[in-house]
């Protein structure tokens, strides 16, 4: 029997992430795992018994672990991938910001590029026209002269127009006698492409559904891995597995996971009121026995809870004073009933919370189970943990719990919301990290993309953890909740591992986890702290697999 | 009409909301709808636009609840599938409950009242694959909600029609709401989006309160119909329309009352032998009185000798929709008319039904 074949990849520095042993010049990789760190020649021990290549590609990168985004919700914000943006405001979206499209020629002008970039026969589906601020009118003809042969749907930005070209009016089986209110017609009783209102819109939008589920699915998770890849991450959670279509989600990720070309490692965690609302008594066994589906790119553990509403789109709750205009954000589904038969079943659970109203509903829990059935190391823990005050961090230590925050807000929303729902103080202490450190609390940095305004991209979440600048880039906002890049670091990669109970597996570069690496141009311990969400991703390695970005 | 003048007419009902709201109702919406087709099954159980949706909306307190214990305890035949958000107030007399856990309760009646959390796509999808398929879902929003925009979701599950979009409004204190900088834009935006308004509450007021009342709601929103309600007492066919799926269940011509009497309401049938000519029912249906609520009618086109025309009405919205595959048993054509008590011109109705045969 011939020898196994070893790779052994050299970097200008690797970051293990290993406190005992931070640096190292050189990482051997057997079967997509960690065979060995530190110089060629200390490791020549393992290198003699084996088939040995010298990989050099990485040689003058600064190498991290494989970074690890532990809250997101890849698959069912894949659809989103189906539509293009087209409206007046700049708009969040699957690559970054959407300009803003101002004005009708402007609208025009993006309609046609899309055609131009798209595949043949694939539709247009476009979101976002505004008429009253953008101007103009678009028909059927309007939309022919852009292209007639490619289906081509635009949608209002208040979705109560839909526009469409003739061959989306083509698409759609548009009933002859429809309503001549909802579908409008030319003088001469040809369709005139205008759909208005629900019963309008409906009928003319109807094709697109099955396009957006197809553009999600296998092929969406795909494209939100590449996203991933991209910012350097290798490892992805979800933080909402079945709660929209779960035999959907479960096929499309098995499937999608049998790719031998996907750069990202998926860890789902059941969203559990769903899983109870579907198999009552039996759903802590069901989640349990999810984990049968298993592989090294994808792992099923853990539940999900949620304690209050959106941060960006003002659900928190908030305690005294509330909101600025008196308001106050929504309770959700988290319940002591609903969590126990989990908890005594020894599942981690994660709970949603973002504001400091919701934190102390979410710690009650926490403590009521705690008495009801004392557990160690239960790893519960705090998602989002957006607003909170120094004495929340306390207890969560005092109960063993963990934070998984998103501190991105800090960053993208500090100075809107000391002005919109939450004032000053809890808008300018977002994601108090320090307030974490000095009590003891592992925490884990977090994006919740897409569902939120921020991209995913965790070297902006250390750059917002460690400078804690505002949108304006200019205005500190509580300056001593700053935290160490190092810290910061770890937040991305070996606690944010730890807070998915994967941290045997991935997080740090140590003998026996995954070969997965972050690789960068610049080393973030070193380049000034203002740059480093600007560090050039040079790409990832996924179990010793090279994945360079693609552009 | 042109699509401009049209969008002038919605936006004159407009009310100024800030920027930063209006961008989260819209990507609430369009994510909504996008959410709807990410949890569709992947195979549609019920047929096309088979399951009429009826969307009850309002503000907290406005008498959405107390609307849906009526229509619960008394479906008229109906077996519904009614999803409510706020479970907890749902008030079913117990010996009409056949079995009842956390989220949801079964009746004798055949009806089921389910609670519905924020994944409303996931819950009509659920509804839509039932083996036994409902007579109609009644969908009860949240008070923050605007009823069209989740319209419009639940409007991406394939096999949904939209029935109707039904605003309660409470009478003692709709006026308060629409002047309250918190509410005002929400109100409006709720009542814009009614095919019929249901104005709960009206015995708390005294007569000429409630003309005020009404004289003002009329004066909002031109589009609306407006149902008056004490307690939630109105007929099952109001509300959810008139219960008739084909030919042989539509109300005698020469029976009594198709509403029971009491309410406050009178229902109008009429049948004719023969063909109408399609041109000159629309022009007759297009130009009924707006007293008229509620209206269905099963008509044979002249032209199109096949199946039958099924026409429906909401407040001033309807439709006429021809069905090749909509079996007759007879030549006859049929229409029945729900509105207000002595709003129903019994004599022009026929005359002009009866002028549209060819």
């Amino acid at each position: 029997m011939g020898k196994q074949k070893v790779t052994v990849f050299t970097a200008k520095k690797f970051r293990t992430m290993d406190p005992g042993r931070p640096v190292v010049d050189a990482i051997a990789v057997l079967d997509g795992r960690i065979l060995s760190l530190g110089s060629i020649e200390q490791m020549q021990p393992w290198l003699s018994r084996y088939d040995v290549t010298i990989d050099e590609t990485l040689k003058d990168k600064v190498v991290l672990p494989g970074l690890i985004e532990p809250h997101s919700h890849c698959w069912m914000s894949a659809g989103f991938m189906a539509v293009d943006y087209i409206g007046p405001l700049p708009w969040p979206g699957l690559k970054g910001m959407n300009p803003p499209h101002p004005h009708f020629d402007d609208v025009i002008e993006y309609l046609g590029e899309l055609d131009k970039s798209k595949k043949e026969g694939e539709p247009i589906i476009a979101w976002g026209f505004d008429p009253a601020n953008q101007g103009g009118a678009l028909d059927r003809d309007t939309l022919d002269k852009i292209t007639s042969t490619r289906p081509l749907f635009v949608i209002g930005f208040a979705p109560h127009f839909a526009y469409l070209n003739s061959a989306a009016i083509e698409m759609g089986n548009i009933p002859e006698d429809a309503n001549p209110v909802h579908v409008l017609r030319y003088p001469d009783g040809r369709l005139n492409g205008v759909f208005t209102e629900t019963e309008g819109v409906s009928i003319g939008i109807a094709p697109i559904f099955p396009v957006i589920a197809e553009l999600g699915g296998v092929s969406g998770l795909k494209f939100m891995a590449g996203i991933g890849q991209r910012a350097g991450i290798t490892t992805i959670a979800d933080l909402m597995f079945g709660i929209l279509n779960f035999d959907a989600e479960l096929h499309d990720h098995l499937e999608a996971t049998e790719d031998p070309d996907l750069p990202i490692r998926f860890c789902l965690k059941p969203h559990a009121p769903s899983f109870n609302a579907a198999h009552g008594d039996g759903a802590p066994d069901f989640v349990s026995d999810l984990s049968k589906h298993d592989k090294d790119n994808l792992f099923i553990r853990g539940v999900k809870f949620l304690s209050d509403g959106s941060f960006p789109l003002m659900g928190s709750l908030v305690k005294f004073p509330g909101y600025l205009d008196g308001g106050n954000g929504f309770p959700n589904d988290a319940t002591y009933e609903g969590m126990l038969p989990f908890w005594k079943a020894g599942h981690q659970i994660h709970c949603h919370a973002n504001g400091d109203q919701a934190v102390d509903i979410t710690l009650d829990l926490l403590a009521r189970l705690q008495a009801e059935h004392p557990r160690f190391d239960h790893r519960f823990t705090v998602e989002h943990y957006a607003m909170s005050n120094t004495m929340q961090a306390r207890r969560l230590k005092a109960l063993g719990g963990l934070a998984s925050v998103n501190n991105y807000f800090s960053h993208f929303r500090a100075l809107l919301h000391s002005e919109n729902a939450y004032g000053p103080d809890r808008a300018q202490t977002e994601a108090r990290l320090a307030t974490l450190e000095r009590e003891g609390v592992i925490f884990a940095l977090h994006s919740d993309y897409p569902q939120v305004v921020v991209p995913m991209h965790p070297l902006t979440a250390v750059y917002a953890a460690v400078n804690r600048l505002a949108e304006d880039e200019k205005t500190v906002v509580a300056a001593d909740e700053k935290i160490g890049v190092e810290r910061a670091l770890r937040a991305v990669t070996i606690d944010a591992a730890y807070i998915l109970n994967l941290e045997n597996e991935i997080g740090s570069l140590e003998q026996g986890k995954f070969a997965d690496f972050c690789v960068l141009e610049e080393d973030p311990m070193e380049v000034e702290p203002e740059r480093i969400k600007d560090i050039p991703i040079w790409g990832t390695v996924l179990g010793g697999k090279i994945f360079e970005a693609a552009e | 009409m042109t699509e401009q003048t049209h969008a002038t007419s919605l936006c004159a009902d407009e009310m100024p909301v800030d920027p930063l709201t209006r961008a989260l109702d819209a990507r609430q919406t369009i994510a909504g709808m996008i959410f709807a087709a990410m949890a569709a099954p992947r195979k549609l159980a019920a047929p096309a636009k088979s399951l009429p949706l009826t969307v009850i909306g309002g503000f907290l307190g406005a008498g959405k609840t107390t609307l849906l214990n009526h229509i619960l305890s008394d479906p008229q035949g109906r077996k519904l599938v009614v999803l409510v958000n706020d479970f907890g107030k749902i008030n079913i007399d117990a010996a009409l409950i056949e079995d009842q856990t956390d989220d949801a309760i079964n009746l004798t009646n055949g009806c089921a009242c389910c609670a519905v959390s924020a994944d409303l796509s996931k819950a009509l999808a659920e509804v839509s694959q039932r083996t036994e398929r409902p007579d109609g879902i009644v969908l009860e929003t949240s008070g923050v909600a605007d009823p069209a925009a989740i319209a419009q979701i639940a409007l991406a599950n394939q096999s949904i029609r939209l029935d109707g979009i039904l605003t309660v409004v409470d009478a003692e204190t709709a006026l308060a709401c629409a002047e309250d900088p918190a509410t005002r834009s929400l109100f409006h935006t709720q009542l814009r989006s009614a095919d019929l308004v249901l104005l709960s509450k009206t015995d708390l007021l005294d007569q000429p309160q409630l003309a005020e009342v009404r004289e003002w709601l009329k004066s909002l929103h031109s589009r609306n119909s407006i149902v008056e309600a004490v307690k939630g007492r109105v007929p099952t066919d109001v509300v959810l329309g008139i219960h008739a799926p084909d030919h042989e269940t539509m109300p005698e011509h020469d029976a009594p009352d198709h509403v029971p009497e009491g309410h406050g309401f009178e229902s109008f049938s009429l049948e004719h032998d023969g063909l109408l000519d399609e041109k000159k029912a629309r022009a007759f249906l297009g130009a009924l009185p707006d007293t008229i609520l509620r209206a269905k009618g099963f008509l044979h086109l002249a032209d199109k000798p096949v199946g039958s025309a099924v026409f429906q009405r909401v407040g001033i919205r309807w439709s006429l929709h021809h069905d090749n595959k909509h079996k007759a048993p007879d030549t006859i054509s049929r229409l029945v008319f729900i509105g207000p008590k002595g709003s129903l011109d019994r004599r022009a109705l026929k005359d002009g039904f009866e002028a549209c045969f060819t």
